[in-house]
């Protein structure tokens, strides 16, 4: 299966006007058409950085990005590099506009001049696909922080972009919250074939993309599917990541004895291989 | 006798409801000296409504906070104690820095507290160390810190006070893992070195097992179950009930259980898992 | 609790009033307005209160609100009705100590002035109670369009004020608990003498101000993302419409207006 390449980092180096060192420092990554992408790094790992970059609310310093076919630093290619890709932010709170739920998940559409009756089509259908639809007439200011996210992905997701970038969306959220968050990401890979860029620290996200980045000093230290990310176990915690703990816990039962054959990184992952090793011990 | 209790408290936003977000139904609660206590519980169920009854900065509508046996709001004396004795630190407290130099924001206050200079001076001293940073900071802007870094100092702002009980709303949200490891083994420290109480609020269960001696869980504005981390954590299903996490490895012993595979306990931190697994399959001897 | 405030004031229904097109309530208090003053006799003013009256009872809002809302300017009222008994010296004499008399016209004009007041007053607080604010922009907006034609950025101003009217709650929520947390540190915000008190307020506003700023800048980033390049080429989903209600509305306005001026000019004005 080839795969479309959608952004490119090339040799990208960038460095915030008032600090002292490089946030990004040679930077090589390429996105892919129809992934799942979870980028992992502690803060300071210029993850953060790496997203703003994406779609050109920073420019390289030095090297170039190029999303969907724009050089990012050309500042002629803004808007439409913003049609293609769209962000959401890690506060719910400071990406709001609107007074009103559909108010603000029609603003995206409302920019682009969209005309009135697709806008209404348009939100209605992001707002059932994040399950905010009962919601549309609320004011956000009472929402909890997951469904102020949910809302925000469905002001993306009514923009018809063909990628969707998050900023540690679920940083600030309760574990009720973050599922939700999260159950929207894959129903938008799975349901609408976008390609989601997740931004995270979070390993329990992680193990549910296609294929998870690993962010350190600028650059990208690791780069595959979660399974082979996470056999790193040693490196990810030299540079502050955990690893998940079925896997931890299937580690440490091998260094005892106890092969599991293959690694789990969720716990049905776990059992299935559990159950297999009783089997088989006889 | 417990350093603070809480008697029935009953508090409401709005009376004659069914159930207030962030009410309080009649919460009874003891704190011991020198012990660490694991707030949990969902958005919503009350847990930051009752933190801040513990300072007196919400008063119940009937219901009584004792500290050392006496009521915080009997006399304007004993509030005040209360407030400079239970320390409490908001979640996000950095977004409460407010002084030119991290040495001013810390002071501010054992400077309330009406303490002489020289008082002031040794406790900005301590509780800079007591988080984790150097006296260099002490001159730096606050403005200037990273976020990791801000926190601390609004810790330590708390901390200089010297409260029996300190008491931390989800001081680790929004933290990276390595930010988060170093702020529970600061938080862990503290109290061993102080012998003071502390109370924290968490999300996340692995954090409540490493650090927690006691486990609370809150629901609707009541205590829904109370104890040591193993009690509450062998309860798993009811924690999932009402719509909590557990810990990743409880799950996977959950899940084990389900199959057909009963451990005979509930595990919740790695090393106990796999002890358990390994005395499971006859192999727990070669440890 | 500062958090129950709720903003702007307005209080959701589906009253008849409730349903009226933003523009033609605003329209309609403005004229509204004028004729308080256009009204010379206790007739036409009568009938105009009278008719705000029903207005009111209209919208089945409770009388509690509109007595809450007149009474911080009761003070306002009493020092005006003092004002006028003291000053008006025509009519009949009915009480006369020192420099003081009072006449009936006096006391005719202080009445006729308070009930102005009260009518101005209630009419104006029933825009806001039933028109919710993001109602209220866009017709400001819609109304002050022709505007445009001299260059003034009417779209910019009414997505200041959306944006304001989307951040105050947010911001109300953030000095509450900003506020919360430096007394926990032992702030005292409610003793000393003003200088005390007004330095008190640095540990509240210093924060405050800090994170709007950075609101502001996510805010921005946010909205860029979202093509947001002003109001050049933007479509709406909201649409206002007006409706045989507004028409209506019109016309009772338009008749209880002319009989106004009819009746100041077939009564004798109280001035």
């Amino acid at each position: 299966m080839s795969m479309n390449k959608i952004i490119e980092f090339k040799n990208v180096d960038f460095r915030y006007a008032d600090e002292e060192s490089d946030a990004l420092n040679g930077l090589n990554l390429e996105f892919y058409e129809g992934q799942f992408t979870c980028v992992l790094g502690h803060n300071g790992s210029g993850k953060s950085t790496m997203a703003k970059l994406i779609n050109a609310l920073e420019y390289p310093t030095s090297g170039s990005v190029i999303t969907y076919g724009y050089d990012t630093s050309d500042e002629k290619n803004e808007i439409p590099i913003r049609r293609k890709v769209g962000m959401v932010f890690q506060n719910p709170d400071n990406q709001i506009v609107a007074t009103i739920v559909e108010d603000d998940v029609a603003f995206g559409p409302e920019n682009l001049g969209v005309p009135r009756e697709e806008i209404r089509r348009r939100v209605d259908e992001a707002l059932r696909l994040v399950d905010m639809y009962d919601y549309r007439k609320h004011e956000p200011h009472r929402l909890s922080g997951g469904q102020k996210q949910r809302v925000a992905i469905a002001g993306v997701i009514a923009m018809q972009t063909n990628c969707i970038v998050l900023d540690e969306p679920t940083a600030m959220l309760d574990p009720k919250g973050r599922r939700e968050v999260m159950n929207a990401l894959l129903k938008l890979k799975n349901d609408l074939g976008i390609s989601v860029i997740l931004v995270t620290h979070f390993m329990d996200e992680a193990v549910k993309a296609d294929r998870v980045v690993v962010m350190n000093d600028g650059k990208a230290c690791l780069d595959g599917s979660p399974a082979e990310v996470f056999s790193h176990s040693a490196l990810l915690k030299n540079i502050g990541l955990a690893v998940p703990k079925p896997m931890e816990l299937a580690v440490s039962l091998k260094e005892n004895g106890v092969d599991l054959k293959e690694t789990p990184l969720t716990t049905e992952e776990f059992i299935k291989l559990f159950k297999n090793y009783i089997d088989n011990r006889g | 006798m417990s350093v603070l209790s809480v008697d029935n408290l009953i508090y409401g936003y709005s009376k004659g409801t069914p159930f207030e977000t962030g009410a309080l139904r009649g919460v009874s609660l003891d704190f011991e000296q020198g012990e660490i206590v694991a707030l949990i519980g969902h958005t919503g169920s009350g847990k930051s409504t009752l933190l801040q009854h513990l300072n007196g900065l919400l008063k119940a509508d009937s219901g009584k906070v004792l500290l050392e046996g006496v009521d915080i709001h009997s006399s304007k004396e004993a509030l005040r104690k209360c407030r400079f004795n239970v320390g409490l630190c908001f979640q996000y407290p950095e977004q409460q820095l407010f002084e030119s130099t991290v040495y001013k924001d810390i002071a501010f206050g054992p400077k309330n507290m009406g303490l002489s200079e020289e008082e002031i001076k040794s406790r900005v001293y301590s509780a800079i160390s007591y988080v984790g940073l150097s006296e260099e900071y002490l001159q730096k802007s606050p403005f200037d810190l990273s976020g990791g870094e801000k926190r601390r100092v609004a810790i330590a702002g708390v901390i200089a006070m010297e409260p029996k009980v300190l008491i931390l709303d989800e001081p680790t949200a929004g933290l990276d893992p390595m930010g988060k490891n170093a702020l529970l083994k600061l938080i862990k420290d503290y109290n061993h070195s102080t012998g003071s109480t502390v109370i924290f609020v968490s999300h996340n269960m692995d954090d409540v097992a490493s650090v927690a001696d006691r486990v609370v869980v809150m629901n609707k504005g009541q205590v829904a179950i109370s104890g040591t981390v193993e009690q509450v954590y062998s309860k798993g299903e009811f924690l999932a009930e009402l719509g909590l996490d557990v810990p990743e490895i409880t799950n996977i012993f959950l899940e084990l259980k389900k199959n057909g595979f009963d451990l005979g306990e509930t595990a919740y931190t790695v090393e106990n898992a796999k002890n358990a697994i390994l005395r499971f399959l006859g192999k727990g001897e070669e440890i | 609790m500062i958090k129950d405030i709720t903003i702007g004031q307005f209080f959701p229904g589906s009253s008849p009033i409730h349903k009226l097109d933003a523009r033609t309530k605003i329209v309609l208090t403005f004229i509204f307005i004028i004729f308080i003053f256009v009204c010379q006799n206790f007739w036409s003013l009568g009938l105009l209160s009278a008719f705000s009256v029903v207005v009111f009872l209209m919208t089945k809002l409770s009388p509690k609100l509109v007595l809450k809302s007149f009474k911080p300017l009761l003070p306002i009222v009493l020092l005006t009705t003092v004002l006028q008994i003291y000053y008006v010296k025509e009519g009949n004499v009915l009480f006369e100590w020192k420099f003081i008399t009072i006449t009936d016209g006096g006391i005719f004009m202080a009445i006729f002035i308070v009930v102005r007041i009260f009518a101005l007053l209630l009419m104006s607080s029933l825009l806001t109670y039933t028109t919710s604010p993001t109602d209220l922009t866009d017709a400001i907006e819609k109304l002050l369009s022709p505007l445009k034609a001299l260059e003034v950025d009417v779209h910019t101003f009414a997505m200041m004020m959306t944006i304001a009217l989307r951040f105050i709650p947010t911001l109300i929520d953030e000095i509450d608990r900003i506020m919360s947390a430096q007394k926990a540190r032992g702030a005292d915000f409610e003793s000393g003498n003003l200088i005390a008190r007004i330095k008190a307020l640095f540990p509240i506003f210093i924060p405050l101000f800090i994170s709007a700023f950075k609101r502001a800048i996510e805010l921005t980033d946010a909205m860029s993302c979202r093509c947001y390049t002003g109001g050049e080429g933007r479509t709406r989903l909201r649409q206002m419409k007006m409706t045989y209600r507004d028409a209506f509305a019109f016309v009772i306005m338009a008749v209880v207006c002319s009989v106004i001026i009819f009746l100041n000019i077939y009564f004798k004005n109280v001035i």
